[in-house]
């Protein structure tokens, strides 16, 4: 459905984007992740149409951003970053209007998205800076879905939002996935990472990783080691002092170091005793997704000049 | 020994009771997390527990002050870090520290022991020249963070300290966290990250006003029936 090569776009001297190149299939979930600043929005706008001016090509159905804006807007739903919309209208003036826009009648929304409308339609009258983050959320969600779009964009959809309508959010979106619906949605939340089919890892405009989330968990290339029972910070720095497990890292309560030919198993254990570390509990774990992420964001060396 | 109590405490703006009959504690040195939905006044009860926003029913002490007679005193003692980072965007890391060392009324010597025992920990000294605004995401907020800190205040007050910061960037902050109440001072954070929660010594889970459950990560994972913390947002009443 979606195909792009060797993206990139700069503003100024910044560099936003750098040769960023993927394929989304359709039905399928594609998720960006990435901190505040790493081209996420910047990727949004160019997949949307509204940045036209970059290196590269991207392909929506196979038309080209630059050049079929109008047909492909029929194609897509886009459910911006900050809320989209009408503060002043109700829930149901907000979903009349752009059903309008598009020409389609707000039944099919009522119909064919039961469960999404079901849990909006109670404040259908309440102006919609009334609503909560989550039902705002998902009345935008329901706005970009009027003229039944092939794909759905959500740029942060979750941000800011709590945890239970962060779970709704997610389980309507795999709902519309099964319908078909092709979704391209971005978080920094790395437990939403099991939403989706694919994830590509922005960070400071590069791609750092494209896979899905279980190929990133096999390929992790080192038997990993958990510490616990002592004071997190008393714990990592007894560890980060020995130049052999300098690589360790805090994971909330323990801290974490992956095993290669410097260090072993053993050599933990018997560190810790000789430290008097004696309520230290050392064990193999798997990685989690936080392990695979930290661990290629720390084998990159940081690009200093890459702000300014 | 604990830092932090209130009893019945509660705030309203005008029918809206944004905080109802809390009553709380929170010892000295653990890291107490506030988790909720938006709206279920975690931020309301924060600005109370600080003395920025006056209670109009029941009663608190912070570090041993009363939280409506004496909020002077109380914001002498605590460190506050906002959601929205409020660091002064023109000016160079080493101006941002120096124009926060002399609101909280540190001297010269004091300012540079404080900043250079917190560089040695954190990667800010390289980038010490640079704008506030020139700094990427992490680096912004591990400067609001050292801010926070830099009066070594005894209790810390954390709005979402980790919210749009990529995994190595969080694990920073946490490590600072941890060494803060490693160094005896109290952590009170709300956070929508519910991997995060269990980085928590104690979480207080609130709804509607009301604090929902309060307990160690365990415990309210165990309230859930041990299908994580997120079924806890779905139960009535745990």
């Amino acid at each position: 459905m979606i195909v792009a090569r060797h993206i990139s776009k700069s503003y100024r001297k910044q560099r936003a984007l750098h040769d960023i190149s993927f394929q989304v299939p359709e039905g399928s979930i594609f998720g960006i992740m990435g901190a505040n600043g790493a081209g996420k929005s910047t990727l949004f706008e160019i997949m949307t149409t509204l940045l036209p001016n970059f290196k590269g090509e991207l392909k929506i159905c196979g038309m080209d951003v630059r050049l079929h804006k109008k047909e492909i807007h029929q194609v897509i739903g886009y459910v911006p970053g900050r809320f989209s919309l009408y503060e002043e209208l109700t829930t149901e003036e907000n979903l009349s209007f752009f059903a309008r826009i598009y020409g389609c009648s707000v039944t099919h929304i009522h119909k064919n998205h039961a469960s999404l409308w079901e849990s909006l339609s109670p404040f259908a009258a309440s102006q919609t800076r009334y609503l909560s983050g989550g039902m705002k959320q998902k009345l935008a969600v329901c706005c970009a879905l009027v003229h039944d779009p092939a794909i759905l964009f959500l740029d942060e959809p979750t941000t800011g939002i709590d945890p239970r309508s962060r779970h709704e959010l997610w389980q309507e979106l795999s709902k519309l996935r099964k319908r078909g619906v092709t979704i391209l949605a971005s978080t920094h939340y790395l437990s939403e990472v099991n939403n989706m089919d694919q994830v590509l890892f922005l960070h400071q405009g590069e791609q750092l990783l494209l896979d899905t989330p279980q190929r990133l968990l096999d390929d992790y290339d080192r038997e990993l080691v958990s510490v616990t029972g002592l004071h997190p910070y008393k714990l990592f720095t007894e560890l980060k002092n020995n130049a052999k497990m300098h690589t360790c890292y805090l994971s909330g309560k323990s801290v974490r170091i992956p095993l290669d030919d410097q260090i072993k198993e053993d050599d933990i254990r018997s560190f810790c005793r000789n430290a008097r570390l004696t309520s230290a509990v050392v064990q193999r774990v798997s990685p989690g997704i936080e392990d695979v992420f930290i661990r290629h964001l720390s084998q990159i060396k940081q690009p200093v000049t890459s702000w300014k | 020994m604990e830092i932090i109590t209130t009893h019945e405490l509660g705030k309203s703006f005008g029918s809206l009771k944004a905080v109802d009959r809390v009553s709380m504690f929170v010892e000295e040195g653990e890291i107490l997390g506030i988790l909720g939905a938006n709206g279920a006044g975690k931020t309301t009860l924060i600005k109370m527990l600080c003395g920025t926003l006056k209670p109009n029913e029941g009663s608190g002490q912070v570090a041993g002050f009363d939280i409506a007679a004496e909020s002077g005193s109380i914001r002498h003692q605590i460190g506050y870090m906002s959601q929205s980072v409020s660091l002064l965007e023109n000016m160079t890391v080493t101006e941002n520290i120096e124009f926060y060392g002399s609101i909280y009324r540190m001297n010269r010597k004091q300012l540079t022991t404080r900043w250079n025992e917190l560089q040695g920990m954190v990667n800010l000294g390289s980038h010490r020249h640079k704008l506030a605004s020139e700094l990427p995401s992490g680096l912004r907020q591990m400067l609001a963070f050292v801010i926070s800190v830099l009066h070594s205040p005894r209790l810390l007050f954390l709005d979402e300290p980790t919210s749009g910061l990529d995994p190595l960037s969080r694990t920073d902050i946490w490590q600072q966290i941890y060494r803060t109440a490693y160094q005896g001072t109290t952590v009170v954070m709300s956070t929508h990250y519910l991997d995060e929660a269990w980085y928590c010594d104690r979480l207080i889970l609130m709804e509607n006003g009301r604090i929902k459950a309060q307990g160690s990560p365990e415990y309210l994972d165990s309230l859930a029936g041990g299908k994580g913390l997120v079924q806890l947002f779905f139960m009535s009443q745990p």
